[in-house]
């Protein structure tokens, strides 16, 4: 391997990892803008998995700030592209995430329509991704 | 069609530099068509409308070509993260219509 396809693979997991703490600490809005710097320039298979952990990270600050009709629009395009991916991929536990989010979101949507307490649902805790 | 950036758009602007015509505008930001601004609540050359948002970036559909004869694809709905930027329904065009519209800005200067 070049040195120079090291270092893009190094820059890739390093923000990969930079994203994952930011996730973690509830700090979506910034996890967002790290995993784009990645997502922007990667192509191929990998492309929507990204694009997938950006949206979730997006709903959940959007369910932070009670914005249920965008935090269940995000969280649905995350579904949508993370469940074409294997139940562990890149060593995220994506089954065990894809039950939370769609779980989640289903409360956002019931928010949404009066059935399920508005207060509730923006307590609801987000996911925590532990890697494999 | 032209397109539009739909109210789930985070303002992280990776499409603004991305439109070859400058059809993307920050929320507030005044737009400019053949020398002339124009800001909130003002009409497009074209009779569009409602476009205009002081609050998430938006696209003029006057000056929006879909990168029609530039890319295979728009390209700021290709780098948008969140898919906010989708196919207008208010604003359908064809293929042809769209090449004249960027023979127009070519015309101008964009």
């Amino acid at each position: 391997m070049s040195e120079a396809a090291a270092g893009e693979i190094q820059d890739t997991e390093t923000l990969f990892q930079k994203g994952l703490e930011q996730f973690n600490a509830g700090e979506y809005f910034d996890c967002h803008d790290t995993w784009e710097e990645l997502w922007r320039d990667i192509r191929g298979e990998s492309r929507l998995f990204y694009q997938g952990l950006i949206q979730v990270a997006i709903g959940y600050y959007h369910a932070g700030n009670r914005n249920f009709k965008g935090a269940h629009s995000q969280l649905s395009k995350a579904i949508e592209k993370l469940s074409e991916y294997p139940d562990v991929y890149r060593q995220v536990p994506l089954r065990n995430l894809l039950t939370t989010i769609s779980l989640h979101r289903s409360i956002y949507r019931d928010a949404l329509l009066g059935k399920y307490k508005k207060q509730s649902a923006s307590q609801l805790t987000p996911p925590i991704i532990i890697l494999q | 069609m032209a397109i539009y950036i739909t109210e789930e758009c985070i303002n992280c602007g990776a499409c603004e530099p991305e439109c070859p015509n400058t059809a993307i505008y920050e929320g507030g930001a005044e737009w400019e068509l053949a020398g002339k601004n124009y800001g909130d609540g003002d009409t497009a050359p074209s009779g569009a409308e409602g476009f205009y948002s002081d609050e998430f970036f938006y696209i003029v559909p006057d000056k929006c070509t879909e990168c029609e004869t530039f890319h295979d694809e728009p390209q700021c709905a290709a780098v948008c993260p969140v898919d906010c930027c989708l196919p207008d329904p208010k604003h359908v065009e064809s293929k042809e219509q769209l090449e004249e519209k960027v023979k127009y800005l070519d015309e101008i200067g964009r």
